[in-house]
């Protein structure tokens, strides 16, 4: 009987002691520890996380929870992990890698967030079992990460019409913004031009670099009606800009441009 | 069972000791824990989520089945070792220990924040396990009982067959008179008398002896006999 009773208070203050003591310990990975990523269509993002076990029993079924949320509370992506058991005395350290589909985001009302800043709630939680399983533990922490969108700036400098050879034109200085981990990708941009009316009056395209502050100038042909229009008359023109990833996804963003006719009086 | 003799054998003084040390340990003690501790943890950076309003209702708990378990354990104290009483309020004692170490520790999960984790742990199956190291305690008093009814049952069983044994008087080769043999019988049927009686050898050195001897004439030990009966 006094066997018994000094088990369990061993067991008791074994499983105490390590807490106490700082042996037991989850290292939460750090915002500079995400490393951002963009492959197929899937924005990842990983990080370190290391549980250092240092206490006198093994922990077992270990599971990390991975839950991502924007500021306003919408559930984008939940993901779970079976790290199974970790020794006695071990530090295991793995990544945590999740990935948010494009698709998927457009899909489920999250497409403002491709061209807007926001902030991802990141919650990480760990369940395990220690103590010969006696003991459930759970630890959760919540990070915020700042989302500034993959397309994060769009716009125009001054349009100017131009006459070439007889045919006529509109050259639009343009400037974009993309995500960093974008670099070293090429998408495509193109523009699609209505006039004051709202009628098309022409459309191009260019292959770009993203990942970087890039800037260009689209030339787009228009008939001379639809010329003789812009040299006379100041109006508001619609540009459908239209930015596609290399995955496919197709991200769209009207800008006005306030045209001012150059023979306007 | 007969108790008649135990009853002389109550122990108020260790009632008494036992009550207040009850106290001590599982009142006073808890309850410095319960407030000067955690108040300190608090303004560590280890905190405890403990509402003052759980707080106060551990600390009802402790004063409730803490103060049972001392009453109890005084009355247990109390009563002789091996009687029913005792035996009853032995395991009322550790009933009312498991009670306070239930509703002090398994009723809710404990939660601490450790720098960014706030972490939760439940302990219930520890406790379960706890609860059953102290419900072995509650064998002592039953085994007390138990062993107390055993030798009692011993004891008339010996005395059952000193009765229904043959009575070797060792004086069968000499004639003894009916009217003698009448009374001898009488008596050996009302109360078995004690062995020493009607010796015919001497117990040490197993040479015969007179029937009026007081010591034996071979090694000088004395000898108590019953001269009347």
């Amino acid at each position: 009987m006094s066997l018994a009773n000094i088990s369990v208070a061993a067991i008791v203050i074994l499983s105490i002691l390590p807490l106490v003591t700082d042996q037991f310990k989850i290292d939460a990975p750090a915002m500079e520890d995400f490393d951002w990523s963009f492959s197929d269509g899937n924005v990842t993002l990983a990080a370190p996380i290391g549980v250092n076990n240092g206490g006198f029993f093994d922990i077992n079924d270990v599971v990390v929870s991975v839950m991502v949320s924007n500021v306003s509370g919408g559930q984008m992506l939940s993901a779970v992990n079976q790290w199974g058991t970790i020794p006695s005395g071990g530090q295991v350290t793995r990544q945590i890698r999740f990935a948010l589909d494009l698709d998927r985001m457009l899909a489920d009302g999250f497409a403002w967030m491709i061209t807007h800043s926001d902030l991802l709630r990141i919650r990480i939680e760990v369940t395990a079992k220690y103590t010969l399983k006696l003991i459930a533990f759970s630890a959760d922490c919540e990070l915020h990460m700042p989302w500034d969108g993959l397309v994060q700036d769009v716009g125009f400098r001054t349009p100017s019409l131009f006459n070439d050879t007889g045919s006529y034109g509109i050259q639009i200085p343009y400037y974009l913004k993309t995500a960093d981990f974008l670099q070293g990708l090429g998408g495509n941009y193109s523009v699609k031009l209505y006039n004051g009316t709202g009628s098309a009056i022409s459309s191009a395209g260019q292959d770009i670099q993203l990942g970087t502050n890039y800037s260009g100038n689209l030339s787009l042909a228009v008939n001379s009606p639809a010329a003789m229009d812009l040299l006379v008359n100041n109006q508001t023109l619609i540009a459908e800009i239209t930015v596609r990833l290399p995955s496919g996804t197709e991200v769209t963003i009207d800008r006005r441009i306030e045209w001012a006719a150059p023979m306007h009086w | 069972m007969n108790e008649g003799p135990l009853i002389k054998k109550r122990h108020p003084v260790g009632a008494t000791v036992a009550f207040f040390s009850e106290i001590i340990r599982f009142i006073v003690i808890p309850m410095l824990i319960l407030y000067i501790i955690i108040d300190a943890l608090a303004q560590s950076n280890f905190t405890l989520l403990l509402s003052r309003g759980e707080t106060d209702s551990i600390a009802s708990y402790v004063i409730l089945f803490g103060g049972l378990v001392a009453i109890f354990a005084a009355l247990e104290a109390y009563y002789p070792k091996g009687s029913s009483v005792r035996m009853l309020f032995g395991i009322m004692s550790i009933a009312m220990l498991c009670a306070w170490f239930w509703f002090i520790l398994s009723s809710r999960s404990i939660h601490f924040n450790v720098s960014e984790w706030n972490v939760t742990i439940n302990i219930t199956g520890i406790v379960t396990m706890m609860l059953f190291a102290v419900a072995l305690k509650s064998l002592i008093p039953i085994a007390q009982y138990y062993a107390r009814r055993d030798s009692l049952k011993g004891g008339a069983a010996k005395a059952a067959a000193v009765a229904a044994a043959p009575i070797d008087t060792g004086v069968a080769k000499q004639p003894i008179a009916p009217e003698s043999q009448k009374r001898l019988t009488r008596r050996v049927q009302e109360e078995p008398p004690p062995p020493e009686d009607f010796l015919v050898s001497c117990p040490s050195c197993k040479t015969k002896i007179p029937a009026s001897a007081d010591v034996c004439p071979h090694c000088k030990v004395w000898i108590r006999q019953k001269k009347d009966f």
